[in-house]
C-alpha cells in the first residue's frame, strides 16, 4: 500500500484536522441537484414548517461529506481505498449553522496484516451539540511492509 | 411498491451508475470539499448519496407525503472509483418494521464495478413518520 504522507493520524491520540464550515440553503439545493436527493423536508419551507423540526433541515449526506473530506485531508489514499465508518445522526442541521468536525485516533488494531487506525470522529455545532458521532476505520500502514 | 409491503430481505432490481467527472465536480462544490480531484477520482461519498438517493425516490419516500429521516449510516470503500466508470447498486431491504407509529427501515446496498467486485458498501437506517 502506498504510505500516507508523514503527518498522518496513526496512533491514539493523534488528531485529524478540524474542519469548520457554515452550511447554507444554497448548498442544501446545490447538494439536492448533485446527489439527487429532492426531499422535500430540505428543500420545500412548507413542507418543513409541517415537520417536528419547524423548518428546512440540511441532508444528513451532506453534513457526513464534511467528516469524509476531513478522513481524505488526514488519509489522502487509504481513506477511499479500505476506510469504513458507522454513524449516528444525532440532530437536524439546519441552514446557516457553523459546524465543526472532530477526529481522534482512539486505538490502534491489526487487522489481516495491517494497522488500522480507529478514529472516534464527530460533528458539532457551536453550542457544543453533537449532530454526527461515530467511528471510523483506517488501514494506515502495513504490518510488515514488503 | 410502497415501503410498507416489502418484507426484509426483498432484493431491488440492481441499478446501473455512472458518476461523471461534471457530476462529481458538482458534487464536490456542493459539499464544499477542497480535498476532492473530480477529474480523477470520485468523491468517495458521492457514490454512496447517489445510491441512497435513488432507492429514498424508488420507494416513494421523497414525493412530500411522508417525512424521512436519516437516523444512521454505515459505509466502507474498497478502492477509489474513476469519473465515467461503470457501477451496478445492488440493494437489498435488510429491516422493515413499525415501532411506536414510525417505519424503521435498512437499505443496504453494494456497489460493485464491472468485473463483479464489490468497490464500496453502505448501510442506511431511515425512519419514516406519516406527515
Amino acid at each position: 500500500m502506498t504510505p500516507n504522507n508523514p503527518r498522518t493520524p496513526s496512533e491514539p491520540g493523534d488528531p485529524l484536522e478540524t474542519i469548520i464550515r457554515t452550511i447554507t440553503q444554497a448548498q442544501v439545493e446545490a447538494y439536492a441537484k448533485a446527489a439527487g436527493d429532492y426531499n422535500p423536508i430540505h428543500l420545500d419551507p412548507e413542507f418543513a414548517a409541517k415537520t417536528p423540526f419547524g423548518r428546512r433541515i440540511a441532508h444528513g449526506m451532506l453534513t457526513l461529506a464534511i467528516v469524509s473530506e476531513m478522513l481524505t485531508s488526514a488519509y489522502p489514499e487509504r481513506w477511499a481505498a479500505g476506510g469504513r465508518l458507522k454513524v449516528r445522526f444525532r440532530g437536524p442541521v439546519f441552514p446557516g449553522e457553523t459546524l465543526r468536525t472532530t477526529g481522534e485516533v482512539t486505538r490502534v488494531n491489526e487487522v489481516d496484516g495491517a494497522r488500522v487506525a480507529e478514529i472516534a470522529i464527530g460533528v458539532r455545532k457551536e453550542d457544543g451539540s453533537d449532530v454526527i458521532t461515530g467511528q471510523a476505520y483506517v488501514p494506515v500502514d502495513d504490518v510488515h511492509p514488503v | 411498491m410502497p415501503l410498507q409491503d416489502l418484507q426484509p430481505g426483498h432484493e431491488f432490481p440492481p441499478e446501473a451508475l455512472v458518476i461523471s467527472e461534471a457530476e462529481a465536480a458538482a458534487y464536490a462544490a456542493a459539499v464544499g470539499d477542497v480535498t476532492a480531484r473530480p477529474s480523477e477520482r470520485v468523491p468517495p461519498m458521492a457514490i454512496i448519496a447517489a445510491g441512497l438517493s435513488r432507492f429514498i425516490s424508488h420507494l416513494g419516500l421523497a414525493d412530500g407525503i411522508v417525512e424521512v429521516v436519516h437516523a444512521s449510516q454505515e459505509v466502507s470503500f474498497k478502492r477509489p472509483v474513476s469519473p465515467g466508470e461503470p457501477l451496478e447498486i445492488r440493494a437489498i431491504l435488510k429491516s422493515n418494521a413499525e415501532r411506536r407509529g414510525s417505519r424503521f427501515a435498512t437499505i443496504q446496498m453494494s456497489f460493485v464495478d464491472q468485473s463483479g467486485e464489490e468497490v464500496a458498501g453502505a448501510s442506511s437506517l431511515i425512519i419514516v413518520n406519516a406527515s
